[in-house]
């Protein structure tokens, strides 16, 4: 034991640190993961062309990446992003620029750029970019009072760019969840009571206009929420299909990989967007659940790393991560479940995708490191 | 490098926003208790229905056929209903193994496979393709005891046109194709409906009432059955459509499934042409018949007197020609009466003469010639020649000579059967045109009167009744006179006026001799025209019968119509031998004696 006792003096700070890690957060990430692999799978295991093209395994490959990038960026203080805000922040927004002049074309949208053997999706490293910055813009503000109008005109402009970028893609859904992850962010700071109702009253008055700008793929689907047998080889169609799925798994679930909606192929995306139905039809009633348990202890994790944050860089870091992944989760499990219009967004960690894997993966990370390095605590 | 750098950034978390933190993530729970409420009442509460739905899951276009109306004829005799017909659907989505399924397909129904193939390869995999209409029971039988290998096929039974009397009265019946909606449902993997989900709401075609009597239409397509060309027959009254005939017939049934493109091509190509409606499409010389309207101009223009009489020798010199009568040596002298008893064409050469063009053909649209009567929209209008039409027509003008022949109906002029009969019916009626009709009443399936015809005169023409009851003196007299060319339309009960007639197809010279019709071949051989209205005193019914190419058959029409009218009147149809002496007086019948007089033909 001699020989190895100044080994494990110098490991001491990693032991200490292990110790303080967050492992039911990093657990709970990597439930998700391998239940993303696994659902993946059953997903695509009837169609050869998607089986043959591997998308489980790359999925395992991008969920192991994420770990491995997990646990360097714990190595480094928080901070480090915060200070770097605007570098990254910029970064993306040339990312953005870049999809929409050189973008690949999938399903009428440009969504990811072609780096080699890579895809890259801009918007999903947007989201995080954001969250830093406003981390950055909101926790150095040394006073406590409310903001007002003239606090938020800045981050306000700083939030629009990506996302007027991201809408123009378009991807609608995740320039809203985007935008409104920002807005659950100042609002988490305070914002004057009196501006709340105007941009309230505003958001009102605006709506009418808005709904004149999206485009009419985009308002039927809008509308087939409110009625989705108008059109049930149509728009309703996805929806009515998600419903059929996730209801016929009833309370145990058909099995995995014994689903029969996807094996017909009437899910659409069913590897993406509706992975949840493919899990709620083969895992039934419990196995959803449990992923929705799943989400429930991974967001509170975030929301309690943000409690106890060492700062307000630390706790907006994490309300915003909570708040984007909170987001991105209701979002995608309320359209497969027919109760939002259905909007392109992945369910995170779980949906296949390598950019949102890897961007969720530093995301947690950055949760796990806020708490490492938490009031009172100093993990190095 | 573990060393944080960093103070506190911004300082620590002030209490409120810890406070909304907490606030935020209520929230965040509440929602997603939400989603479960919503899986619960997704997956347990309405479990049983999506399972139902998702083992069953095919959502489909199925093709529904509305019934169409009934069709009636004057009587209430149904003339067309529907009958149940089973149709082939392929959903190609829904077929696991698509070639086999259609090498089945191909095979049970006849079609190559190769052109099988191909068409359902183009087809939506969606909807339902329909690879065969009206397929027979053994088809049906076959994929419905082999349901489950053929996933993706179906039959659906439909409503189809079924005219009740075959080969028959299809002119009148119309060939119409069938509407058809689209319903969309979720059909089980065997093909079972389980749920409409967007019906179509089938909607019972109106039922027609026509004036066509079911009972004279079967006689008189079986008393012409051997003939090409038309009979129409009108209700002197108001235009109803009694009958109508067109020969060759169509079979409407052989449109009601969609016909086959084989048996549409055949049709088209038939020399005989039988898609063409001849009574109001088929455009012909009047012939003598045209003598009617001459002899209505002759008199209400006073160019001559009834009993004047113009002195017949068998020919008309006119300019450096001769126009000939139909009989050699003439009928010597003749009054107008006679002259439309025996046609002579001297007569007529004569008073034409004096008319000129343009009064003839003011006389003719008068009667509604050269006009579509408007009973049917693809109609023709037929052509009344005069000094005007050749100047636009050919860039010439009118020569006196061809007025000549215009006088006997020959020349340029043109009309159709419908027109002919509307002639005869308002020379019966004393001188009301009307606008044929053949739907009297269109009721809905719940029996309200959608639609109800209203008589709709074109004309009262404005000729004397005098002038009415010579001309019509004369057309008895063809029937009933001594000399009359058409005494094999004589009935003993009642008085049958008419007209006979003959038509030239091609443009013989009038001068010269005539070669016996059955030395020439078909295409050149006269048509054949008789005209006739009864019961002489109140003329119920109103016959054009036209024969194309039937040479010097013309009296073959009189005993046809004659039937006609005994069969639409009731009366037994005794035919009424006329005595051939110029005593004319009508005596007992003598069945057989005047064989060889009835076969008299004018012209």
């Amino acid at each position: 034991m001699r020989t190895s006792a100044p080994l494990l003096i110098t490991l001491s700070p990693f032991r200490r640190a292990l110790g303080q890690i967050d492992w039911l957060l990093v657990g709970t990430t990597l439930l998700l993961s391998t239940i993303g692999v696994l659902m993946i799978y059953s997903a695509v295991h009837s169609n050869p062309d998607l089986l043959a093209s591997g998308l489980h395994w790359k999925q395992a490959l991008w969920s192991t990446i994420g770990l491995l990038v997990l646990a360097f960026t714990l190595l480094f203080d928080y901070h480090h992003f915060t200070r770097m805000a605007y570098f990254i922040y910029g970064l993306v927004i040339i990312l953005l620029i870049m999809v929409l002049i050189a973008g690949r074309v999938v399903y009428g949208a440009k969504r990811w750029l072609v780096l080699g053997p890579m895809r890259l999706q801009p918007s999903e490293v947007g989201r995080l970019a954001i969250i830093i910055l406003l981390a950055r813009i909101f926790g150095s503000r040394d006073s406590t009072e409310p903001l007002r109008l003239g606090d938020l005109l800045y981050p306000f402009v700083l939030v629009a760019i990506p996302v007027v970028l991201i809408a123009r893609q378009p991807d609608l859904g995740t320039a809203f969840t985007i935008f409104l992850t920002a807005a659950v962010m100042a609002f988490t700071v305070g914002v004057q009571r009196r501006l709340t109702y105007v941009v309230g009253a505003g958001l009102l008055v605006i709506a009418p206009v808005g709904w004149a700008f999206l485009k009419d793929y985009q308002r039927n689907r809008i509308l087939t929420l409110f009625n989705p047998d108008a059109d049930p080889l149509g728009t309703g169609y996805q929806s009515m299909q998600s419903k059929i799925a996730v209801g016929s798994g009833e309370f145990w679930g058909k099995g995995l990989l014994q689903g029969t909606q996807s094996r017909l192929h009437f899910l659409p995306e069913k590897h993406t967007d509706f992975i949840f139905s493919v899990l709620s039809e083969e895992l039934g009633f419990v196995g959803a659940t449990f992923l929705l348990v799943v989400f429930l202890i991974f967001i509170h994790r975030c929301m309690l790393a943000a409690l106890n944050a060492g700062d307000k860089e630390g706790a907006l870091i994490a309300t915003g991560v909570a708040t984007s992944f909170f987001l991105y989760s209701a979002f995608n499990i309320g359209m497969t479940l027919g109760l939002i219009p259905i909007v392109g967004i992945p369910l995170p960690l779980v949906s296949y995708g390598g950019s949102a894997s890897l961007t969720s993966f530093i995301a947690v990370s950055l949760v796990v490191n806020v708490r490492l390095r938490r009031k009172g605590f100093n993990a190095f | 490098m573990f060393r944080t750098g960093f103070g506190r950034m911004g300082g620590e978390t002030p209490d409120k926003m810890r406070q909304r933190m907490q606030w935020l993530a209520l929230a965040f729970s509440l929602f997603l208790m939400v989603l479960f409420v919503r899986l619960w009442h997704l997956q347990v509460l309405q479990g049983d229905k999506f399972r139902a739905l998702s083992e069953n899951n095919r959502i489909a276009y199925r093709v529904v056929r509305s019934p169409r109306g009934l069709i009636y004829d004057n009587q209430g005799r149904l003339l067309a209903d529907n009958r149940a017909s089973f149709n082939l659907y392929l959903v190609k989505e829904n077929s696991t193994d698509l070639n086999e399924t259609v090498r089945h397909l191909a095979r049970m129904t006849d079609q190559p496979y190769d052109e099988l193939r191909e068409k359902v390869r183009r087809a939506n995999p969606f909807r339902p393709f329909l690879i065969k209409a009206d397929v027979d029971r053994n088809t049906v039988a076959f994929f419905e005891e082999h349901r489950p290998d053929f996933p993706g096929v179906y039959t659906q039974i439909a409503p189809l046109r079924n005219y009740r009397i075959e080969r028959r009265g299809g002119h009148v019946l119309g060939y119409l194709g069938e509407v058809d909606g689209q319903q969309l449902q979720e059909v089980d993997a065997y093909g079972r409906e389980l749920r409409v989900v967007r019906p179509f709401v089938e909607k019972p075609g109106n039922n027609l009432h026509l004036t066509i009597d079911d009972a004279l239409q079967t006689k008189a397509e079986e008393l012409f059955r051997d003939f090409e060309g038309s009979i129409v027959v009108l209700d002197p009254g108001d235009g109803a459509i009694l009958a109508l005939v067109s020969n060759p017939p169509i079979d409407p049934n052989q449109f009601a499934g969609g016909i086959r493109s084989r048996a549409w091509r055949r049709l088209m190509n038939d020399p005989l042409k039988p898609l063409e409606n001849r009574s109001t499409r088929g455009q012909y010389p009047p012939g003598s018949i045209f003598k009617i309207v001459m002899a209505f101009a002759t008199l209400n223009e006073k160019v001559m007197r009834p009993d004047e009489l113009v002195y017949c020798n068998g020919s008309f010199p006119f300019g450096r020609r001769v126009f000939a009568d139909w009989k050699e040596g003439g009928h010597g002298p003749i009054g107008m009466v006679q002259s439309l008893a025996q046609s002579c064409d001297v007569y007529y050469y004569t008073v034409g003469n004096k008319l000129g063009i343009e009064r003839i053909a003011r006389y003719s649209h008068m009667f509604g010639l050269g006009e579509p009567t408007g009973y049917d929209p693809g109609e023709k209008g037929g052509l009344v020649a005069s000094d005007e039409w050749k100047r636009r027509r050919f860039g010439e003008k009118w020569y006196p000579g061809e007025t000549i022949s215009v006088s006997i109906g020959q020349g340029f002029n043109l009309i159709t059967p419908m027109q002919a009969a509307n002639l005869i019916a308002t020379v019966a009626n004393g001188g009301t045109l009307w606008k044929p009709y053949v739907v009297r009443r269109v009721t809905s399936p719940r029996g309200e009167v959608v639609y109800e015809h209203l008589p709709s005169p074109i004309r009262r023409l404005p000729i004397g009744k005098e002038v009415f009851d010579t001309v019509r003196e004369g057309l008895r007299e063809v029937v009933n006179g001594p000399r009359g060319t058409a005494k094999k339309a004589a009935l003993a009960e009642v008085i049958v006026a008419g007209k006979t007639g003959t038509a030239q197809a091609v443009r013989l010279n009038l001068t010269g001799r005539k070669t016996k019709p059955e030395d020439l071949p078909r295409k050149f051989r006269d048509h054949g025209w008789f005209v006739a209205f009864a019961p002489f005193e109140n003329p119920k019914i109103a016959i054009a019968i036209l024969g194309e190419h039937t040479g010097k058959a013309g009296s073959s029409f009189a005993p046809i119509a004659r039937d006609l009218i005994a069969s639409y009147l009731g009366v037994p149809g005794q035919p009424q031998a006329v005595a051939s002496t110029p005593s004319g007086a009508r005596t007992a019948p003598v069945a057989t004696s005047t064989r060889q007089e009835g076969n008299l033909l004018e012209d």
